[in-house]
This record gives C-alpha cells, sequence and structure tokens, in this order.
C-alpha cells in the first residue's frame, strides 16, 4: 500500500513538472501531491502503533534477549525491516529531491515562479534517485491515443478498460495514458542492527547541525 | 561452479571499479564475457547497495558514529573507525578535516613519503589521518571483499589465489608509485598482481569490443593517441603500429605527465562562474549549497554537451534549510557558459607554439598535491605531442625519422574516460589536433555506439581482458617496456673548488622500453661496498630520453626527475666484521612489471636487494 502511495506521489509529480496540467488544475494537482503522501505518512504512522504497542511490553520476561529467541528477533526485524525500507526509501526522495521539504512547506503561499523552481530540485533529485532503484518504462509501447487490440488472458493489472467494456475479448480501444512500469526494481539493501532500527524506521532526514 | 578468473582493476583517482572474465578453456573459440562487478558499500547511515563503481574516498567516522554505523557483511571488528564509498564521499564532502580523496595521486607526489599518516591533507585531526598507501591499501581490501561478497552471492565459488588480477596505473606513474600500488595489492591480501598502464588498458578493451575488424581501423605506420581524461586526471599516450615480420605490431612509444586536471575541474568552473553571477546579484551562498550547484552543474553540463538544440539548463540550488520556496536560489547554465568556460577555458583551439604556463616560482610554494596550474588541456596536449618527438628523436634508432617535425603526429586518437561521452568534446580534440598536425586524422571507432557510455568502465574491462590476454597467451599484445628511464646519482670526482657546488652525475640503469621479464648488468661499474652499513643512492627518471642505454652517462642529474632514494645494506654473514666486497648492479623489469634493482657480487653470485627509500627529503 504505502509503496503504491509513492509511486502516486511521483506520479503526480511528474505529472506536475511534465504534463501539460490546465492552469486552473494547478492547485488541484498541488493539493494531491500534498495528500497522497501525507496519508501515505499516516499509513505509516499507525502501522508503527499497531507494532510497536504489543511488541515492547508483553513478551517473555526479559532476562537476556540474546541469541536464546532468534525466531522473536527475525520476527521482529521482518516488520521492522519492510517499514524501515519505506522511510528509507523516502529519506532518499528526500536527501537527493528535497520531496519532504517540498510537501511539507504551505504552497499556497508562494507564487508560481518559487514553486516551479524548487519544483526542478525535486525533479532532478527524485529523477536520481528513480534511475538508481528502478528502470522506468510505459507500459505501452506506442503513442497516446492509438488503437489497440487486447487479446484473451491479457493482464488486467497492466491494462484498465474503461466505456464500454464488452464480456469478452477482444478488446479494442484509444490508449489515453501508456501507464508506467518498472522493469527493475532494486532498492538499497538497508543494514539494520538493533541499535539503528528505531531510527532507520522513522528518521527521514537529520536535522543538520554546522560545527564552526 | 568452480571458476578461475581474470581480474582487472581500475583504482582511480576518484573512482574504482573492477571487471572480472573467466579464463578460458583453450577450446572455447569466442572470447567470454567481460562483466563489471558490482561493489557494496554503504549509501547512507543505514543502507548498503551494489554499484558499479567505489568512490574512491574514505571518511573518517566520528566516536559516535563508530559506535552506530552499521558493517558490511565483512567488517568483523566491534567498531568501524572509517567507510568508504559513496556514503563516504557524499557525508564527508562537508567535512574535509574526515575526508580522504585523491590518494592516488599522492603515491607520485615527489618530496612527500606516502607511507607516512598525511591524510587528510591539513586536518586537524592528528591521530587519525592515514598515509595515502594505507588508503589504498583500504579500497583495494574494499574491492577484494566486494568481490567475494558478489561471487558468494552468485554460489560461485572460486579461489582468489587461482585467479590472476591487473591493476592499472597512470603510464605517468614512476616507479615507486608502481612498487607502492603493487605492495598495497599484497597487503590488501590480493597476492602478487600484475601492473598495466591505464591508457593501454582502455585499448586492449578497444581491441576487445572491435573484434577482428581493429586491423581494418589500424594500419601500418599509425600513431594512435590514446586521449584519457577522467574525472581528476589527464593523461596521454602514443601506440605505434610497426612491422615486426610481417605481422602488424602495436608498440606503446610515448607517456606523458601525469596532470592532475579533469572533468571534476570543469564542473568546478562552471559552478564558480554562476556562484560569481548570483554574488553580482548580491546573492551568497554557502559551501554546501556550493556542492548542489557544482552536482547540478554537472548534469547540466552532459545535458548541453549531448543535447545541441538545448540553449539553456535552469538550475535551483536548494536552501539549507527546509524552506525550499522561499529560499531557494534560481540561475541558469547556458550554453554560453559552455562555449565559454568548457570549449575555449579548457579546449580552446591553440597552436602548436601555446605551450602550459609554469607555476611561478616565487614565494613559497606550500605543499601538496600538484595541481595543473595551467587549466587549458589543449597546451598540455600540444606539449605532450613536442615532448614525445623530442623522446623519440633522442633515440638513434629512430634518427631516420627525423625530417624538421617539431611534434609526434597522431594519425588516429582512441577517447577514454567519462567526459568524452559528449561528442561536442570528442569533435572538438579532434579539430584541436588537426589544427596542430595539419594531416588527417581519424578518431578510432567503437561498433556498438551504445558502449560510448561506458567509458568510464573501460579501463577495468580492459584490465581483465589484458590479464586474459597474458594468461593464455592468445590475443595482441601492446609491446610497451618501461615508460621512463631509471639514474642512480654517483658523485662525480672533481677536486674541490670553493663555492661551487659539483654536480651529481647520473648513470643509466633501466633504459626506457625495458620489457617485462628482462634483466641487465652493469658490467662496466664496480662498486664496493662494505657489509653491515647501509648504503644510499639518489635515483632519477626521465620520459623524454628514450635514446639512453644502459650505462648511459649524464654529466648532470638535475635535468633528470628525482623519484626517490634507493638503500641497501648488506649483510654481515661471516665473524670477519665489516668487509667491503666488489658487487655490481643488476636490473630487473618482473614478469608482473615492477622494477628490481639488486647488487650481486661478482665471485659468489650471491645478491642483495636495493629497496626504495621514499621518506621525505
Amino acid at each position: 500500500m504505502s509503496g503504491f502511495l509513492i509511486l502516486i506521489t511521483i506520479a503526480i509529480i511528474s505529472t506536475l513538472l511534465y504534463g501539460q496540467v490546465p492552469e486552473q488544475f494547478i492547485p488541484i494537482m498541488n493539493k494531491a501531491a500534498i495528500a497522497a503522501p501525507t496519508l501515505l505518512l499516516v499509513i505509516h504512522v499507525v502501522s508503527i502503533f499497531k507494532k510497536s504497542a504489543p511488541t515492547s511490553p508483553e513478551p517473555q520476561p526479559v532476562e537476556e534477549p540474546a541469541p536464546e529467541e532468534p525466531s522473536a528477533a527475525v520476527s521482529l526485524s521482518q516488520e521492522a525491516n519492510s517499514d524501515a525500507a519505506v522511510v528509507q526509501f523516502l529519506a532518499r526522495l528526500q536527501e537527493k529531491g528535497r520531496l519532504l521539504d517540498f510537501l511539507m512547506d504551505d504552497i499556497a503561499a508562494y507564487d508560481n515562479e518559487s514553486v516551479g523552481a524548487a519544483a526542478r530540485i525535486v525533479h532532478q533529485g527524485c529523477c536520481e534517485v528513480l534511475d538508481e532503484s528502478f528502470t522506468i518504462e510505459t507500459v505501452h509501447a506506442g503513442a497516446e491515443m492509438e488503437t489497440i487490440t487486447l487479446a484473451d488472458n491479457y493482464d488486467s493489472a497492466a491494462y484498465r478498460l474503461s466505456g464500454k467494456v464488452p464480456e469478452s475479448a477482444p478488446f479494442e480501444g484509444n490508449v489515453l495514458h501508456r501507464g508506467w512500469k518498472t522493469t527493475r526494481v532494486n532498492l538499497p539493501k538497508l543494514v539494520l542492527t538493533a541499535d539503528n532500527i528505531n531510527s532507520a524506521r522513522s528518521i527521514i532526514a537529520p536535522a543538520e547541525v554546522e560545527i564552526s | 561452479m568452480d571458476i578461475s578468473y581474470a581480474i582487472g582493476i581500475d583504482l582511480g583517482t576518484s573512482n574504482s571499479a573492477l571487471a572480472l572474465t573467466p579464463l578460458c578453456s583453450p577450446e572455447s573459440e569466442s572470447a567470454p564475457e567481460t562483466l563489471i562487478v558490482p561493489i557494496l558499500q554503504l549509501i547512507s547511515p543505514q543502507a548498503s547497495d551494489t554499484k558499479q563503481t567505489l568512490p574512491s574516498a574514505l571518511y573518517l567516522c566520528n566516536e559516535q558514529e563508530q559506535r552506530q554505523i552499521p558493517h558490511l557483511p565483512w567488517q568483523q571488528e566491534p567498531a568501524v573507525k572509517f567507510c568508504i564509498g559513496n556514503f563516504a564521499r557524499k557525508h564527508g564532502a562537508l567535512q574535509p578535516d574526515r575526508l580522504v580523496t585523491s590518494a592516488k595521486s599522492w603515491l607520485c607526489t615527489p618530496h612527500l613519503d606516502p607511507k607516512q599518516p598525511i591524510l587528510p591533507w591539513q586536518s586537524t585531526l592528528e591521530e587519525r589521518k592515514i598515509s595515502p598507501y594505507a588508503a589504498q591499501v583500504e579500497f583495494l581490501s574494499h574491492l577484494r571483499h566486494g568481490l567475494l561478497n558478489y561471487l558468494g552471492q552468485k554460489d560461485i565459488t572460486t579461489k582468489l589465489e587461482q585467479c590472476a588480477v591487473t591493476i592499472t596505473v597512470p603510464a605517468s606513474f614512476d616507479e615507486v608509485a608502481r612498487v607502492l600500488t603493487a605492495e598495497a595489492a599484497e597487503q590488501a591480501g590480493w597476492g602478487a598482481v600484475n601492473l598495466l598502464e591505464e591508457q593501454q588498458a582502455a585499448f586492449y578493451h578497444w581491441l576487445e569490443q572491435s573484434g577482428d575488424s581493429w586491423r581494418e581501423q589500424v594500419e601500418l605506420g599509425d600513431i594512435i593517441l590514446i586521449c584519457d581524461i577522467g574525472g581528476g586526471t589527464a593523461d596521454f599516450s602514443l601506440i605505434a603500429a610497426t612491422d615486426n615480420n610481417g605481422e602488424l605490431q602495436l608498440e606503446r612509444i610515448s607517456v606523458g605527465d601525469h596532470i592532475l586536471l579533469g572533468g571534476d575541474n570543469m564542473d568546478l568552473a562552471l559552478a564558480y562562474t554562476l556562484k560569481a553571477e548570483l554574488d553580482e546579484r548580491g546573492k551568497s551562498i554557502d559551501n554546501g549549497q556550493l556542492l548542489a550547484l557544482i552536482h547540478s552543474c554537472c548534469i547540466g553540463k552532459e545535458a548541453l554537451l549531448n543535447d545541441a538544440s538545448l540553449d539553456r539548463y535552469p538550475i535551483t540550488i536548494p536552501s539549507r534549510g527546509a524552506g525550499i520556496f522561499a529560499r531557494s536560489l534560481s540561475t541558469t547554465l547556458t550554453r554560453q557558459h559552455i562555449n565559454s568556460v568548457i570549449l575555449e577555458g579548457f579546449f580552446p583551439l591553440t597552436t602548436l607554439e601555446d605551450q602550459p604556463l609554469e607555476r611561478p616560482r616565487s614565494g613559497l610554494h606550500e605543499a601538496g598535491l600538484n595541481y595543473a596550474y595551467d587549466p587549458v588541456l589543449s597546451k598540455h596536449l600540444a606539449h605532450f605531442l613536442v615532448r614525445s618527438r623530442l623522446n623519440s628523436l633522442s633515440a638513434t634508432n629512430r634518427q631516420k625519422g627525423n625530417n624538421g617535425d617539431k611534434l609526434m603526429r597522431p594519425t588516429a586518437v582512441l577517447f577514454n574516460g567519462g567526459i568524452f561521452k559528449a561528442q561536442t568534446l570528442r569533435q572538438r580534440v579532434m579539430q584541436l589536433l588537426q589544427g596542430f598536425c595539419a594531416t588527417p586524422i581519424r578518431e578510432l571507432s567503437v561498433p556498438d555506439c551504445t558502449q560510448q557510455s561506458h567509458l568510464d568502465l573501460a579501463v577495468a574491462k580492459g584490465a581483465a581482458i589484458y590479464t586474459r590476454t597474458k594468461v593464455s597467451g592468445r590475443g595482441v599484445r601492446i609491446k610497451s617496456g618501461t615508460s621512463r628511464s631509471y639514474y642512480i646519482g654517483i658523485e662525480s670526482s672533481l677536486p674541490a673548488i670553493p663555492g661551487i657546488i659539483r654536480p651529481l652525475r647520473a648513470l643509466c640503469v633501466v633504459p626506457q622500453g625495458m620489457e617485462e621479464g628482462s634483466e641487465y648488468s652493469l658490467d662496466d661499474l664496480e662498486f664496493g661496498l662494505t657489509t653491515g652499513q647501509a648504503v644510499e643512492f639518489s635515483f632519477f627518471s626521465s620520459n623524454q630520453r628514450s635514446g639512453d642505454s644502459l650505462g648511459t652517462q649524464i654529466d648532470d642529474a638535475s635535468i633528470l626527475d628525482e623519484t626517490a632514494k634507493l638503500e641497501i645494506t648488506l649483510s654481515n654473514d661471516t665473524d670477519a666484521g665489516p668487509q667491503t666486497i666488489p658487487v655490481k648492479l643488476h636490473s630487473k623489469i618482473t614478469e608482473l612489471g615492477t622494477l628490481e634493482l639488486w647488487m650481486q657480487q661478482r665471485d659468489t653470485q650471491q645478491r642483495w636487494k636495493i629497496e626504495f627509500n621514499v621518506r621525505e627529503q
């Protein structure tokens, strides 16, 4: 779920940057750009609470949490790991593309020029992260508005049909949006230890302190 | 699977890479694939990832970080004292006191001992400093663990001891830097390694890519310029296609100086130009923002160089704080900048007479890396071609070629290094060379154009290919030998005259082009050395005296480059106390490409090895 939302966020932002969004829709898109990751954060925060609540107080009397319970340790780290993976991916987007700064700021207070300029930072940086971790291609290799025919057993996750859809194949229609897919997923491998797991699943960007 | 591999390591100034190719069985016809091994490294304090290159950056973690930064799979020690690679470079960029970079260039910096802890240069963390040599050991050790990790994940079992390994070094490295590199590899667990000049490695890579078609592209009499400009360094070499009993033979005939000037300088120049424009508008940026600006200039430069239709590349410099709408600064990198800063600044169409400016000799010169004083690469190239000509003229056996030419005229060019992904820059250099030579020059092409994008990995791959060629004995080899000639200093025996310092004479002990596996004995000169006492010799080199042969005497050694001191102590085996023993000097280039000097007793054939002594002078 959270992974999907991240992709939505990216899609919205890249539409903002790339696509010719009519002037009147820009505020809506901007709101969507804020809403999607906010939802993401909420889901995430909820899931942290869900997990952290039962695990800490209840189980086995704490003696020495060392090698006796490898299974418990593994299951905790698996859950924690998937959280941390999402947080750390967000961290990459913030570090290289200042995504959180972009989304957490009050966009209504600034003119399009300031927002557009900041969007370049987000675009350049998030593209680098995207290139690192994915190989992005369109689902449909042809152009938009091309007519295509989908045979029986087409992948319904890869094509979403709309309009007057008949009961069975062949389905013929115009491509409104070519879709996106990745042919490679290479997420950074988290190096998690008992010491850094909590920060890995919570800190998206460290506070920066300069010592002079 | 149990396979033996040929391994090539590009131990770069700013990035390193490692390539692997199977040592093919004799029956296989086509050349096996050469692949770059992705190296595991930290990319953030929580995450690691594999990357095709390992940035040659070493960050000294503070105490807190030593407890918290996670271990890579092979790190056993409780505290991680330092980390290497992507995260190290990024995290250390704003902490110059803790970041070691360009360690390689310190190996060949005269008058500084590469085994003394001097890096990070001018760091105030005295007790944490490490030596350039130790940093190289760490990079090589990381690459080795990275390779083992990769092989482990692919379920490939191989014994590294059975693999043949080649490490590339700049052609301009002197013997001391070469020996130190081989020694560092040994200490990092690689065993005995071959050494190969980077520019030759790039050429081996081209040969492999071209397959059999290289013989159509290279003809007898060709002189091929290898123009190699990396992130921080520029190196030039010449390879001649000569006739060897009717067979086309490739021979490396000239190498240039080590020029500390490369693609990073171009990004810096662009960033400082834009910074100056911002300053004029009354907007100042701090060091952190400057780093972001340099990075954007690098991306913008590539965009503008690769797309002629693009006129401008807008850049936004993010604020240090979170307010990126309110406090970011906008600027634009334009084609005008590219033309004036990159093309006219680094690659202007100069003439052969424009030679690089020398650093003014006045005043105190701060010790440190010997960065190129003149940023104009065109002039350095002209300088190289003129010097190559002088070098070839100094060889009497090539005298027949003397037709009054001032320069060595290349007939073909092979480009290497990341910046030459941009066709604009390749074209510019071709245009420049046409101007120098006034004769036709062609660019050696690669059949598959997409390969152009791998110009920054060609050296590692070429090194692996060379290793395979060397082990299997099949395939084309470039005839090379030592790129320099070497000399020992001898005190002149003249009557003392007050106020006059007698020049040190020099005696050639290794002529230029001495090949691997060969050995010379200096029969004309006998030394009487006393056992049990350390004896020191001055040691010199030159890359433009190809005419000198073994035993050639030079009246004044100051025209040569002083490389190091040589030191030898003859062991005192007998109880008879110190004795004076007559010995002769033997020079040998090992099969691996390193120079060894020995003293050999005339009668008993007993030998003592002479050590390089690189302590500060």
